[in-house]
């Protein structure tokens, strides 16, 4: 295992954080990443799938702390195979699960978490307190852990995650069990992190609108397999340009009027309609076929596709695909037998 | 939120120690099994056969210069020990002064024969205080190790641990120097600091030169012990997620062992079978197998005597940790 001293530092390498290509896990029977291959740019990125569509397994990997079966990966310009330690020197590790150690108090196990990490005593101790006073941690701090709140809890994580201020901080359901005040101010804490201090985040979450307000990327995981991987402002892009208008007046004529001028509704809800607009000049063809209906227009904007309909849609492509290779291999099967 | 917030703050403070980083799991390991009382109490309670020890040394050391002890003891010594003691006795070389005064020659034949013999007698002492205080690190890892790790399942700690620059080896000797800690406390420092004593209160810092193995003997017989045992514990703690069934496990062990060795002894005397066979059940008890490598330790009995009994404690040892290794890394493989 490589010594994370004598490594080169971690940003210095790469301007991608993650970098993975063709990664693959599999489990016995059970493939769990499928020819995994993405780049993960600086900044904040949310990781999003369904349960059990691979998102554990693949920061496990990521941590260093499971083999992949095939393929290769870099954390931070480190090989995932090799520099496990020196990975996990330089990353922050959130878990979802409700972890702790039994019989301390909050901040000892901030501290603890410090001098896992080499620290020396006294100034991860110091340290300990800062980070503590960053995550809103105040007094209960002294208190044993269990006897600590969902909330608090979390609070502990992140702190503990952030002591040794990584280069990289993966979270994993960060907000689950806060409060909104608590979630609005933790969503806040993570994008200061990355804004201001450099510090890159990969948040894995399904927690959909956490993913859209602070993060600049998404990676939608299915089956194990990444179906989606870009900008947020590129998943939220329809695959057809469209624009999104709301009207006011006899819905129904104004949806024949629209039909009748050959142009497609690809969404309709009440007052609401999704209308396709390939050449990007169907604002100016609305009005007066408004006019012509004899309703009013009172919002016309680009239509967006929200995060759920990206995530929805992925899963479902991976589920189609999933049951079309059952399906072929259930055919093989016969035709061998 | 703190009443000057600064945000958050980088931090450039270098990593210096990471190599001996695990050492932070022994210690919080150790503070937090401090906290029981009863581990307070039988640390205490250990403290006891050490001062048999300091006290047999003291008198074993200055027997030979009580007036009106030499006279007592040398005819009594001489009944026990017959050639022995006569051919030590024999070897004296008296001074004039001495064959002036008969009076004094008790004294020179009880000195000589003290000297003669310190190191086997101190290390008979010292694997007698090995071989009681035995019975109560069997106790007191019984408190501490079922809960060392059992508990890091239980709270999900693991990932705290294992998301950090910590390997499972280095995690499970923290978790091991832990209960060492408490096996130093209370078998090897006693021994040692008696061993001091002992040399202190003899007639010269000459002993040094006939006993200087002894410290290592101590030492050696606390690797003995603390390896195979440790391993042992930690192994069963990792078994479960519920420290009871681990301290079930851990004092099962040793009780079921211990009697059934006791109740098949007594059987085989009874029927009057060879004693030869007798040792073949003292593979059944870990407590006596420890006993007789002990024996070796110190010098009692020789290698060939103890062999199999040795190779016992390194099965155990190999076993428990690769059994330990495998569930340690469990949590983290699936």
């Amino acid at each position: 295992m490589a010594d994370a001293s004598v490594l080169p530092p971690a940003t210095a390498i790469s301007s991608s954080v993650i970098e993975l290509s063709g990664l693959s896990k599999n489990f016995g029977q059970v493939q769990a990443l499928r020819d995994v291959s993405l780049s993960v740019p600086a900044g904040i990125t949310g990781l999003l799938g369904p349960n059990g569509s691979g998102k554990s397994t693949m920061i496990k990997i990521l941590l260093g702390l499971v083999q992949a079966s095939s393929g290769h990966g870099t954390v931070l310009g480190r090989d995932i195979y090799r520099d496990g330690k020196a990975i996990r020197a330089d990353v922050g590790f959130m878990p979802e699960d409700d972890c702790y150690i039994s019989g301390i108090s909050g901040v000892e196990m901030v501290h603890f978490a410090a001098c896992l990490n080499g620290y020396p005593s006294a100034e991860a101790l110091r340290r300990a307190h800062e980070v503590l006073d960053y995550c809103g941690a105040e007094e209960e701090r002294y208190r044993e852990v269990d006897t600590y709140s969902t909330g608090m809890r979390q609070k502990l994580k992140f702190a503990q995650a952030l002591v040794h201020d990584p280069a990289l901080l993966i979270l994993d359901e960060p907000t689950s069990g806060l409060d909104p005040d608590e979630r609005q101010l933790l969503l806040k804490r993570i994008s200061s992190l990355a804004e201001k201090s450099n510090i890159s985040v990969l948040i894995s979450t399904h927690i959909l609108p956490d993913v859209q307000q602070i993060c600049d990327q998404a990676i939608v995981i299915a089956t194990g397999e990444v179906r989606r991987a870009d900008s947020i402002e590129n998943l939220n892009r329809p695959t057809i340009p469209s624009i999104e208008i709301r009207v006011v007046g006899d819905v129904a004529v104004f949806h024949d009027t629209v039909l009748a001028a050959g142009i497609e509704v690809m969404e309709t809800s009440e007052d609401r309609f999704v209308l396709a607009d390939p050449h990007g000049s169907l604002a100016e063809q609305v009005w007066p076929l408004a006019r012509q209906a004899d309703v009013g227009i009172r919002s016309l904007v680009p239509a967006r596709t929200s995060l759920d309909d990206v995530f929805l849609q992925a899963v479902q492509e991976a589920q189609v695909v999933e049951e079309a290779q059952v399906v072929e291999e259930g055919g093989g099967n016969d035709g061998n037998a | 939120m703190a009443m000057h917030d600064l945000g958050y703050r980088n931090w450039d403070e270098e990593a210096r120690y990471q190599k001996t980083s695990w050492l932070h799991i022994s210690r919080y390991g150790a503070r937090l099994a401090w906290k029981s009382l009863w581990l307070k109490r039988l640390v205490l309670f250990s403290f006891f056969p050490a001062v048999f020890l300091a006290v047999f040394f003291f008198l074993y050391e200055q027997v030979a210069s009580w007036p009106g002890i030499a006279e007592m003891l040398v005819p009594a010594i001489a009944s026990v020990e017959g050639e022995d003691f006569i051919e030590v006795a024999s070897a004296v070389q008296l001074t004039r002064e001495e064959i002036q005064n008969p009076s004094e020659i008790p004294k020179k034949i009880l000195q000589t024969y003290v000297n003669e013999k310190r190191p086997v007698y101190w290390s008979q002492m010292v694997y007698y205080f090995f071989a009681r205080a035995l019975g109560l690190v069997i106790l007191i890892f019984g408190l501490i190790s079922p809960r060392l790790i059992s508990r890091d399942v239980q709270s999900r700690a693991f990932l705290l641990y294992f998301s950090r620059p910590i390997t499972p080896f280095q995690y499970v000797l923290g978790k091991l120097v832990t209960i060492w800690l408490f096996l130093v406390l209370v078998f090897t420092l006693p021994a040692l600091f008696s061993y001091l004593l002992g040399v202190l209160v003899s007639p010269s810092l000459a002993v040094l030169l006939s006993t200087w193995l002894l410290p290592f003997r101590i030492l050696a017989a606390t690797f003995l012990i603390a390896l195979p045992t440790g391993l042992l514990a930690l192994c069963l703690s990792s078994l479960v997620q519920e420290a009871r069934y681990a301290s079930f496990a851990w004092f099962a062990i040793w009780i079921v062992g211990y009697a059934s060795y006791r109740i098949l002894l007594a059987t085989q005397i009874s029927t009057a079978a060879s004693t030869a066979s007798l040792t073949t059940y003292t593979f059944i008890s870990i407590y006596d197998v420890i006993h007789q490598n002990l024996q070796w330790v110190f010098g009692l009995v020789s290698f060939d005597t103890i062999k199999w009994f040795f190779l016992e404690l390194v099965a155990i040892s190999v076993i428990s940790y690769l059994i330990l290794m495998r569930r340690v890394t469990a949590p983290i493989r699936i």
